[in-house]
């Protein structure tokens, strides 16, 4: 896979790979890694697409100066004119945790209006928090049940959307 | 943490190439810190009001063995979706594309084709 560039237009260069011919896929990696994460798919893709494999800024041979805000902000719009500039409009995009988080950040902001979109595992719903809080809302309702009070315990009024018939 | 569901050895050298350089390089410390003092590590709720206005076509295409990104939110996404579709690869941890890359070349093949 041969190193080109892309400048955008405040300076930031983001380093990419490319491989094969077809309609352009571009697909972006999660925080800490590099470009080499989505390698291993290269070859069983590129008779079909023009793979394309950005470095994020911070990560592997693209930007990493401290001049550059590093916002995620920043990052959609810097990602967002790498898609437009190689994969044209409306592309095929992937990503991959913080590359996915990324992609949708630049979709919500309108910098971004892929064809299609692939989300591999990453944080898009913050499952953690809600998940939690499903969890101590259920477990409070239990709770009460088995006492057999009617009385709304502590835990389930800090949640007032949650129904109070067990 | 554990990347590779299927330990692949592969997988350690791709960590071992990401970091390679990070040690001599001061640039890339503080824009690392710069980063990690702005990003919002909390719950973006406003991510899950974004997924139901996609309306071009989103595949979810998940791990079933990557304990930080549980398939429970996977669902939860897909339900918002417009125009979703969620495809699960067995045997898979966080580093899908090196646990199981013909999988995932072909799920991406058919969905993108």
């Amino acid at each position: 896979l041969k190193l080109r560039l892309h400048h955008h237009h405040d300076g930031a260069r983001v380093a990419y790979r490319e491989a094969g011919t077809g309609p352009a896929i571009v697909l972006v990696h999660s925080a800490m890694l590099t470009h080499r994460e989505w390698e291993p798919v290269v070859e069983h893709l590129s008779d079909r697409f023009r793979v394309i494999l950005p470095d994020l800024p911070l990560h592997g041979d693209s930007e990493d100066r401290p001049r550059h805000p590093y916002t995620l902000d920043w990052l959609a719009e810097v990602l967002a004119g790498f898609c437009a500039e190689t994969a044209g409009a409306r592309p095929l995009v992937g990503g991959h945790g913080l590359g996915a988080e990324i992609l949708l950040r630049a979709v919500e902001l309108g910098l971004l209006e892929p064809g299609k979109l692939v989300l591999a595992p990453t944080r898009t719903a913050p499952a953690g928090a809600a998940a939690g809080a499903t969890a101590s809302w259920r477990l409070a309702r239990a709770r009460r049940a088995s006492r057999g009070s009617t009385a709304p315990s502590r835990t389930a009024r800090a949640w007032p959307s949650a129904p109070t018939s067990a | 943490v554990k990347l590779s569901a299927r330990s692949e050895p592969a997988a350690r050298d791709l960590v071992r190439h990401a970091f390679a350089d990070v040690g001599g390089n001061a640039n890339l410390a503080r824009s690392w810190a710069r980063f990690a003092k702005r990003y919002d590590r909390g719950a973006r709720r406003e991510v899950l009001d974004l997924l139901t206005t996609l309306h071009f076509p989103v595949l979810l295409l998940w791990a079933d063995e990557d304990r930080l990104h549980p398939l429970d939110a996977a669902e939860e996404a897909l339900d918002l979706l417009p125009d979703g579709m969620l495809r699960v690869l067995p045997g898979t941890g966080f580093l899908i594309a090196y646990d199981d890359p013909v999988g995932v070349a072909r799920e991406l093949a058919a969905f993108c084709g």
